[in-house]
């Protein structure tokens, strides 16, 4: 059948088109089922210790994932984020080093992402270089940045408490870095359903042409969003530094991809326009999900490789289709 | 400062030429309040670049557009925008994953003045937004994305998109072509309500039949140039083919084409 012709008979049939067009209960369902035949085979999965486990690790990559969203949403996309991670890791590591206090190198850190942001932002909407490219560019440039002025050695130190609190402390049994990615999630889904800032993304990704015409200020819309997700890419960096108790030139390596596979396992549209943070939420779950529930099972780690790489054709086969349903 | 009893749109002399190619020459009307136009001719005969020229999209290369009686440069469509000049392109306006009101409202929407005040009002926005569709197309869904709507309920929105932002002026380029006759009866319908509240209407349309329905006016081009300009009641469709494909002919001539025509069907 062609693709063509699998839509049509998606379309037809009203249940399978009902369940692809609310696929956060699809992907709420796929979970739980995943969880129940871990749970089956391995009665350790089900322990309060493995879930606090599961949101530690999600916590990590759902920061630059809530902001992913709104990027790819607006028909973006930034590859730098792994490398911006370990760039904030860095610069609030080695500000401690010099003695700063802990709040002002955090900012520090922070800032860090945010001028790389405003970069990758002013390149992609001032300069019309393509989303890909631009933060590809970034991508090479910020780890080849941080390698040399690191000189690829990590930043391990004495740290203070307060900095070790964001990684390693603890709210009601609930590790710390949960709360400040629950925290991200509802500021950006705030942003996107409640603010004028939020329409224009979705008019953006939707059709830029008519969001401009409309009076929108399209450029100022995506330096923001560029800026804004590298402030989380260095968020990030600095809560793994803490977690680790150091900052390795090599931290977020490749995570870039992982964050961009939740959001589309989250049901966001590559085509832009839709998308929703629930969605990116239970993207990052299910995979934190499916690596430690491969992992209780004793499954290859290249294995696990793969089965991202799976779940990740089959979301985006989903959304193909979705799209072309839609629009017939 | 705007003249008294001055035309709304007064255009003397407008001329475009791209790359030395002649689009539009010595073109001049007037554009009262109240009152709809139509423009009409063949295709190629210059109502397309007219209505660019008029919504700022094209910046004129000759003559002069007057606004209430003030020469004005329109540079881009913003600018004819904020002198009342809307101009509802065939299904190029709106953002297909937004709802009407989100389309209605996109890049003016109200915002609540709670402690947030950044936040949308998303309330007043239902409310105007359904208070605005009543009187255009009541069968639009108010919360439905407009990508699953037909194209008379598309144009309701792009409408009243243009009266919540007070245009003046509406231009309308083509707006039955693609609809069904309930439909287009509809939009002929939101025409007539425009002309009742005082707005003016520019309506370019191959159809003459809706033409002659609202038009108070029609003003025929061909060839970039106007060609004539009739009161429809003092009009026929003969008339206006006959000016729309051989340009302003003498009635003795009239009647002669008129039977050649006929005789050719």
């Amino acid at each position: 059948m062609t693709p063509a012709a699998v839509a049509g008979a998606i379309q037809e049939r009203g249940l399978a088109r009902r369940m692809i067009a609310s696929r956060q209960a699809l992907l709420l369902v796929l979970i739980l089922l995943w969880c129940l035949v871990i749970a089956i085979n391995e009665p350790r999965f089900l322990s309060v210790q493995n879930f606090i486990n599961i949101g530690d690790q999600a916590a990590i990559l759902a920061i630059p994932a809530a902001v992913m969203t709104l990027i790819i949403i607006c028909a973006g996309i930034d590859l730098s984020v792994g490398s911006v991670l370990a760039l904030g890791g860095f610069i609030t590591a080695s500000s401690l080093v010099a003695g700063l206090p802990t709040l002002a190198a955090v900012l520090l850190g922070i800032a860090a992402g945010i001028g790389i942001g405003l970069l990758n932002g002013a390149g992609i909407a001032y300069l019309g270089i393509p989303a890909l490219i631009m933060t590809l560019a970034m991508l090479y440039a910020v780890r080849g940045g941080v390698l040399f002025l690191a000189k690829g050695e990590t930043i391990a130190s004495d740290f203070p408490a307060a900095f070790r609190y964001l990684g390693t402390g603890d709210l009601l049994g609930i590790p710390v870095p949960v709360f400040i990615a629950i925290g991200v999630f509802l500021a950006c889904g705030l942003v996107l359903r409640s603010t004028r800032f939020g329409r224009y993304v979705i008019a953006i990704g939707t059709n830029e042409d008519v969001s401009r015409r409309a009076g929108i200020n399209v450029r100022r819309v995506k330096l923001t969003l560029y800026a804004a997700s590298g402030a989380a890419a260095a968020l990030a960096g600095i809560v793994l530094a803490s977690k680790l108790n150091a900052a390795t030139t090599n931290a977020g390596y490749g995570s870039e991809l992982d964050v961009i596979a939740a959001v589309i396992i989250g049901g966001t549209s590559l085509f832009g326009g839709r998308g929703t943070l629930v969605g990116t939420a239970l993207g990052v779950v299910f995979l934190a999900l499916v690596r430690n529930g491969l992992n209780l099972l004793g499954v290859s780690p290249f294995l696990q490789i793969f089965t991202v790489g799976a779940l990740l054709f089959v979301s985006a086969l989903a959304d193909v289709l979705y799209s072309r349903a839609g629009r017939q | 400062m705007p003249r008294e009893n001055a035309p709304l749109v007064e255009a003397c002399g407008i001329g475009r030429t791209f790359k030395g190619v002649t689009a539009l020459a010595d073109v001049s009307f007037v554009l009262d309040r109240g009152e709809v136009l139509a423009l009409v001719g063949s295709n190629g005969a210059g109502k397309s670049t007219l209505i660019k020229v008029l919504s700022g999209v094209h910046p004129p290369s000759d003559g002069e557009l007057l606004i209430n009686g003030v020469p004005v440069r329109l540079r881009d469509p913003a600018e004819a925008r904020q002198l009342g000049i809307e101009t509802l392109y065939q299904d190029l306006s709106l953002i297909d994953t937004l709802d009407a009101a989100g389309n209605i409202f996109l890049g003016r929407e109200p915002r609540t003045r709670q402690s947030l005040n950044r936040l949308l009002d998303t309330r007043a926005m239902i409310r105007d937004a359904r208070e605005l569709l009543t009187a255009l197309n009541p069968s639009v869904p108010l919360d439905r994305p407009v990508s699953v709507m037909s194209g008379g309920q598309r144009q309701a929105v792009s409408l009243a998109r243009a009266v919540h932002f007070g245009a003046q002026v509406v231009i309308l380029d083509e707006p039955t072509a693609a609809l069904g006759v309930a439909e287009t009866a509809l939009t002929l319908a939101a025409i007539r309500q425009f002309r009742s509240q005082g707005r003016s209407v520019i309506l370019v349309s191959h159809d003459l039949v809706d033409v002659f329905a609202v038009a108070d006016r029609i003003l025929v081009l061909r060839a970039g140039r106007v060609v004539g300009s009739r009161l429809t009641h003092e009009t026929t469709s003969e008339e206006i083919v006959q000016m729309i494909t051989l340009g302003e002919v003498s009635p003795s001539r009239v009647v002669e084409v008129t039977q050649s025509g006929e005789g050719r069907r």
